[in-house]
């Protein structure tokens, strides 16, 4: 894949990246895991591959030699050659191919997983007869929390306001964290806190009495107060919001976070199954 | 010897904080870096990372395989104090010295000076004066966290992170810091030095005023 003309920000991520955190290297990785793997999933990728994220506008890519493609996350009108290609479905291209982003439609962030096709000579863009369809990644249901530590040091009115009533995203946000915009938060007392361990989805009040979601892109510590937690089910649903989008959360508990977690785990293992028998019946139908 | 005293929390759904306590001492940190050892010699199952700081040991688990494995966060904590409840001896290794020169002119100088009362030629002095400890590295690739500062110079982070630059040296609380690549930050920027060196947790440093 070759760049023709760069994008706001391109850059190619993976799953996290853990075991470096006590150097200060933070795990980071692709801010909506779950379309980064589903396209992964789509072209028969590992889980640990790469794949192309960017914002809007998107850079334009022209393909070297015959592939398999899938756009998955943030629909900014992928076209192909000019011409409008679908979402989440396995695309082949040939050699000079050129992939672009006409407008944005829904969605923060796009991601281009792709596969060289080192056996087959692909003459023309080809959609492969099969796609999936996770909305789940778009509903505009409340972002699930738990209590943080400094939960119980902000005041109860306080504590209404951050789940009764709607946050603004804030221009100020990007990949490392969200800033989120709503009448200032009131702490009981101020805390002097020691620096510590913080993880993606930590909810940080400032001592302005705003409030920051940690990200992907996170540091490894913090000596903020910890709010509270996105719980990580919800991250890649937060990951497809960007500035200017409202959104309201909702306390829940572990035991519906490690549930929610292992479903959505249990889905992707479904969708990488079923993406590696189409590849493996198309690939002997094809032969 | 009987264990510290330690309060185990939830970090969102995938980690766990074991909080030896809430301020700065030396003991503190020495069982936190003893029981870093003890973490990473014998890792509990779906460990990731073990990140030590000031006064606790966080430990980020695959949430995958505790919920499936082992009853959750819940059970972890259960594992957690078992270990914890073992007898352990680690030795840390002793750090080195660091003498890092320092221009004292960061942009806060002057703020800090008139919120501690002080002139900026004694904020100099007292910073300069004293050993520091580099108790872990944190919230940036290679940013070692050392202390403690002197409590005449203590200061509060500053309300909004602003655009800080790499080599830029700060307060915040009893703590100060080097910054070793650009970044947004909340510490009060006292002094800035074009000398940061590789730290590991447990070296010792001190600052020496240049004229720039």
């Amino acid at each position: 894949m070759k760049l023709i003309k760069k994008g706001l920000l391109d850059t190619w991520q993976s799953m996290p990246v853990f075991g470096m955190q006590h150097e200060g290297i933070p795990p980071g990785g692709a801010m909506d895991s779950f379309s980064l793997q589903i396209a992964n999933a789509l072209v028969g990728n590992d889980v640990y591959d790469k794949a192309l994220e960017m914002h809007f506008p998107a850079g334009v890519y022209q393909w070297e030699t015959s592939s398999l493609l899938a756009i998955c996350g943030a629909d900014f009108g992928a076209c192909i050659d000019n011409i409008p290609v679908p979402m989440n479905q396995p695309i082949k291209v040939p050699p000079g191919a050129l992939l672009s982003f006409k407008n944005p439609v829904y969605g923060q962030r796009v991601y281009v997983a792709n596969r060289p096709l080192r056996d087959e000579q692909v003459s023309r863009v080809k959609l492969l007869p099969w796609s999936m369809n996770p909305e789940n990644v778009f509903t505009d249901d409340p972002i699930r929390i738990l209590c943080g530590r400094e939960w119980d040091q902000i005041k109860a009115c306080s504590q209404q306001m951050v789940l009764g009533k709607p946050f603004t995203i804030s221009a100020a946000s990007n990949r490392m964290g969200y800033q989120l915009i709503q009448e200032p938060l009131k702490m009981l007392s101020a805390p002097t806190m020691l620096s510590s361990a913080v993880t993606a989805g930590t909810i940080q009040l400032l001592p302005s009495g705003q409030v920051i979601v940690l990200m992907a892109g996170h540091q490894t510590t913090g000596g903020y107060p910890r709010l509270a937690h996105v719980i990580s089910a919800d991250l890649p649903r937060l990951a497809q919001k960007g500035p200017g989008d409202n959104l309201r959360f909702t306390l829940t508990d572990h035991t519906t976070a490690e549930y929610e977690w292992i479903f959505v785990q249990n889905y992707l293992q479904q969708v990488r199954n079923v993406c590696a028998l189409k590849l493996h019946q198309h690939r002997f139908d094809h032969r | 010897m009987k264990p510290m005293d330690y309060q185990l929390f939830e970090l969102g759904d995938t980690a766990v904080t074991i909080e030896f306590g809430t301020e700065l001492s030396t003991d503190i940190h020495q069982e936190v870096m003893k029981r870093f050892y003890q973490f990473q010699s014998f890792p509990l199952p779906g460990t990731l990372d073990l990140i030590p700081a000031y006064a606790s040991l966080t430990i980020v688990f695959d949430l995958g395989l505790v919920a499936s494995r082992f009853q959750g966060l819940a059970g972890m904590k259960t594992l957690i104090e078992e270990k914890l409840a073992e007898p352990f001896s680690a030795i840390i290794p002793e750090g080195r010295l660091h003498e890092i020169p320092c221009q004292y002119e960061g942009p806060d100088l002057a703020s800090v000076a008139s919120a501690c009362g002080l002139s900026e030629q004694e904020i100099i002095r007292i910073h300069s004066e004293k050993e520091y400890t580099v108790f872990f590295l944190g919230f940036l690739p290679g940013f070692a966290y050392m202390g403690t500062t002197d409590e005449r110079i203590t200061i509060s982070r500053k309300a909004k992170p602003v655009p800080i630059q790499a080599g830029d040296i700060g307060l915040a609380g009893n703590q100060t810091g080097i910054y070793p690549i650009a970044s947004p930050g909340g510490w009060q920027i006292i002094g800035r030095t074009n000398s940061i060196p590789h730290f590991r947790a447990g070296d010792r440093v001190r600052f020496i005023p240049v004229i720039a």
